[in-house]
């Protein structure tokens, strides 16, 4: 039977985008809308947003323009701003409310009477690279994602890494919490291209092995220590290129760190440049010291590419050891070695991409995943029904 | 051959074996001077081999053969590929070994294979008739040494082009074994039968090649130690209408029980039910004629992903041999040069699908190279004599690795390096702007052109250059001069690329 669904997160494909929330949320609203669902999408406007709301691809969103002398209290404005959206639209009321991350909490407070899903992408702990932070946006932070996991009726995360952290860190109980993953369109990042031609772009020799990286450049990816592995690789094989496309607070230490290495700095790709690079890259490389999920895992399987990655969350728990990535310990000489293991053996690094590539089709379509995702809601309304008895 | 059973759904299922054998010669650190009455391949190449094929035939060949020959009286059936240049050699350095090759090969159960003469890249160069030469210089050779004439064409490391597959008829070859990573569609059945045009396909089945040639000797193996009963059921059990198994001959003489376990097969595969035949056999059972559309199989491409010459020093010697060929007067050192061993040795990991494994550091891969490029340096050098324009000749010729134009960025290198004119611009095709500009600056292709190509008119060309386009122009224009300059009298109708 359709539903009325709402979405609160303050990134999305249509306009803000910031990591990999945009997507994960997005798209999750598009298969719902898809199925016949009636779904609202709050979220901010960029800055060439036109107008309040929009129906795209199904979904109807509505755009809000916070302004806040700091994240917390933009945050806080934001969330009463969706509020206000949403309360334009509550007519006939919406049977779920789905939250994304810390952001819109205050949202979630002011609505708590309703049957809420809270999802945690990431935690502030995690975002900080495992550790604890004793500055006070991460107290707020921290204080807020505790309390979203307190009043949600229901909570969904990515991995079971973080599920676990979630029931230490923040005293979620387990029958609350479940494990639904996020979903990938593998078409979007599959495309054929000629390696060579894309790699003559970029200056590289087109039979250099080139070694991709796709992410912000924050302490949370570690991107600092795939450049520290950068001179151990070069040991192996002198003839290896490095791609980094991303942006963030962490650039100038990392160009700094990697002058006279080859590695280039794109800044942030996108569009076709991004198909090219991870289609013509031989190996990707996801160095991240926490990564609940880690979408650019199932998109460069998408794209059939061989991954060499942590072993931490969502990564560690998807990959299978040497059949379709090479999952490696947070540290350079690690990130070194399991890219030294492959970079030399072609037919190696072709299997383990299309192993990769098969596992996305078969537990990663976004069908499987909207069907765990009601599941969660069936459930979060039935216990808000049992709650009121 | 044994007789094949029949089924009422079809002719019964068939396992063919084929070992290959292919040794060619090393080459020297350093090319020699060359002196009156010395043969040309000992300049570039060590001859001095005696000691090397004796042991080969004493530890591998002679026990294989032996081996085989009694499998083959009990009914086993397998197929030789051998290249020329070993059977060379063997003539020279281990006649018995050659002649209980010869024992196996004349045997009713066997089957002589086609390859090219000297193993070489040659086959995957666009050049229809070196390929052509190649393979009947193979094929009367075979008839002098085994008394044979092959039908069934094996390509270098089984890696088949669609050049290939087209040439192939003219060779009088009507099969063609390879390895299913060549062919499209991708992820073929490998135990099914294949045509190509008007020829048949037989598929390796790698997995099953390389639990003989790989895992066989691996202790971690959750398999290990593998016995010929188990190996027989497993071959046993695999549906399909022909399973091929492929083996470099010489792995039976590394230990390990590898040639205990062949000889023991015949009578493990009897038990097993299993029925060997030849790839002629199989192939009759399963004639092309009679295979349905679906069976037609295509080649990938290059540009599809999929390429033999995998590395950039694997690129630029095939390269060089390419534009080499163009024009030398004698191909024969060429013939050797083109040998696959050089280039395998070029990359860090080798073998699979029933080849010896190999693994090797990056250093061993450079040495490789620089042996190759010396010698196709040194070869060159030595042919200009015998064409139009000596001078033209040494301009456009390979340069050794120590004279090369090593592209680099902010002091460091950027990974590939020029070893001739030609390279030159291919490679300014790509390099970024930054590198291009960085060069320029320091007039590092002048110095190039007059040091290491010694041509002091591009030099003063090149030094009012101001960026890539008018370098590249610059380059091209001298190129197609030299070449013009170059032509030899035996070569004035080949194609004038460099």
């Amino acid at each position: 039977m359709p539903q009325k669904i709402a979405f609160f997160c303050w990134e999305s494909l249509h306009a803000v985008r910031v990591g990999g929330l945009a997507p994960a949320a997005t798209e999750l609203a598009e298969s719902l809308a898809s199925r016949g669902h009636e779904v609202h999408y709050f979220t901010r406007a960029a800055p060439a947003t036109v107008g309040d709301s929009a129906l795209i691809d199904g979904v109807h969103y509505h755009f809000c323009r916070p302004d806040g002398e700091n994240i917390v209290e933009y945050c806080r404005v934001m969330s009463e701003e969706m509020v206000e959206a949403f309360r334009a639209v509550d007519d006939p009321p919406f049977d779920v409310l789905h939250f994304h991350d810390w952001h819109p909490v205050e949202a979630m407070h002011l609505l708590q009477d309703r049957v809420t899903v809270f999802s945690y992408h990431s935690t502030e702990y995690g975002r900080n690279g495992g550790n604890f932070g004793d500055w006070w946006e991460f107290g707020e932070i921290s204080g807020k994602e505790w309390h979203g996991g307190y009043i949600s009726t229901l909570v969904m995360t990515v991995s079971h890494q973080i599920r676990t952290e979630l029931m230490w860190l923040y005293n979620v109980p387990e029958w609350k919490c479940t494990v639904v993953p996020n979903g990938v369109r593998p078409e979007r990042f599959r495309k054929a291209v000629d390696p060579g031609a894309v790699k003559r772009h970029y200056g590289i020799h087109p039979l250099a092995p080139l070694v991709l990286y796709v992410g912000r450049l924050v302490y949370q990816k570690g991107p600092d220590l795939l450049i520290e592995a950068v001179p151990r690789i070069l040991q192996k094989r002198w003839d290896v290129q490095f791609i980094v496309g991303g942006t963030g607070q962490m650039e100038a230490e990392l160009r700094e760190q990697a002058r006279g290495l080859p590695v280039q700095f794109l800044g942030y790709i996108l569009g076709e440049a991004h198909l090219d690079l991870l289609n013509a890259a031989d190996v990707v490389v996801i160095p991240s010291r926490n990564e609940p999920f880690g979408l650019v895992l199932t998109e460069a399987w998408s794209a059939g590419r061989c991954v060499v990655a942590t072993d931490v969350g969502g990564l560690g728990e998807n990959i299978e050891p040497f059949v379709d990535g090479i999952p490696v310990p947070v540290q350079p000489e690690s990130i070194a070695w399991g890219v030294n293991y492959v970079i030399d053996d072609p037919q190696f690094i072709r299997a383990l991409g299309r192993a990769g590539r098969k596992k996305v089709l078969a537990r990663f379509d976004w069908a499987l995943v909207t069907d765990a995702a009601l599941e969660v809601y069936d459930r979060a309304k039935a216990l808000k029904i049992l709650q009121g008895t | 051959m044994p007789l094949l059973m029949r089924t009422a759904d079809g002719p019964e299922k068939q396992v063919c074996f084929v070992f290959d054998l292919h040794g060619g010669l090393h080459l020297r650190a350093a090319p020699l001077r060359p002196r009156s009455r010395r043969d040309p391949l000992e300049l570039y190449f060590e001859t001095d081999v005696g000691r090397t094929i004796r042991d080969l035939a004493d530890r591998s060949l002679l026990p294989a053969a032996d081996a085989l020959l009694r499998g083959l009286d009990q009914g086993f059936a397998c197929a030789l590929s051998v290249s020329g240049t070993l059977t060379d050699l063997l003539e020279r350095h281990a006649p018995d070994a050659l002649a209980a090759l010869g024992r196996v090969a004349r045997h009713p159960g066997s089957e002589v294979l086609s390859v090219p003469y000297h193993h070489g890249l040659a086959a995957l160069l666009p050049d229809r008739d070196e390929f052509l030469a190649e393979v009947l210089r193979h094929r009367e050779r075979m008839q002098v040494v085994f008394g044979a004439s092959p039908t069934v064409f094996s390509p270098p490391e089984l890696c088949m082009t669609r050049p290939m597959a087209e040439a192939l008829p003219a060779t009088g070859c009507t099969a063609l074994l390879t390895e299913p990573r060549w062919c499209l569609p991708r992820e073929l059945d490998p135990t099914l039968v294949y045509r190509s045009g008007s020829s048949a396909v037989l598929l390796r089945h790698c997995r099953l090649s390389d639990d003989l040639a790989t895992r066989f000797f691996t202790p971690e193996w959750d398999r290990y130690p593998l016995y010929a009963e188990t190996y027989a059921g497993w071959l046993a059990r695999t549906p399909g209408e022909c399973v091929l198994v492929g083996l470099d001959l010489d792995r039976l003489g590394d230990g390990g029980g590898l040639l205990e376990l062949v000889e023991a097969l015949p009578a493990a595969l009897e038990e097993s039910g299993v029925v060997t035949a030849t790839p002629s056999a199989v192939l009759a059972a399963h004639p092309v004629g009679a295979l349905g559309p679906e069976r037609e199989l295509g080649w990938t491409a290059p540009d599809e992903g999929e390429s033999w010459l995998e590395t950039i020093l694997q690129h630029s010697a095939a390269s060089a041999l390419s534009r080499a060929s163009t024009w030398l007067p004698d191909r024969e050192v060429w013939r050797h040069l083109s040998s696959t061993d050089h280039f395998r040795a070029m990359a860090m990991r080798s073998g699979g699908c029933g080849r010896r494994p190999a693994a090797v550091g990056h250093e061993a891969t450079v040495e490789a190279f620089g042996r190759f490029m010396r010698a196709l340096s040194a070869l060159e050098e030595r042919s200009a004599a015998q064409v139009r324009s000596r001078k033209a000749a040494l301009t456009l010729r390979t340069l050794p690795p120590e004279q090369a134009f090593g592209f680099s960025r902010d002091g460091h290198a950027a990974g590939y390096a020029a070893h001739s004119l030609a390279e030159c611009l291919e490679q300014l095709a790509f390099t970024s702007d930054r590198v291009v500009a960085d060069h320029l600056a320091r007039q590092d292709f002048v110095h190039w052109c007059r040091d290491a190509l010694d041509d002091q008119v591009l030099a003063e060309k090149v030094i009012r250059c101001r960026n890539r386009n008018e370098l590249q122009e610059t380059m091209q224009e001298r190129i197609d001069e030299l070449v013009c300059r170059r032509r030899s009298p035996s070569s004035a109708g080949s194609p004038s690329t460099p």
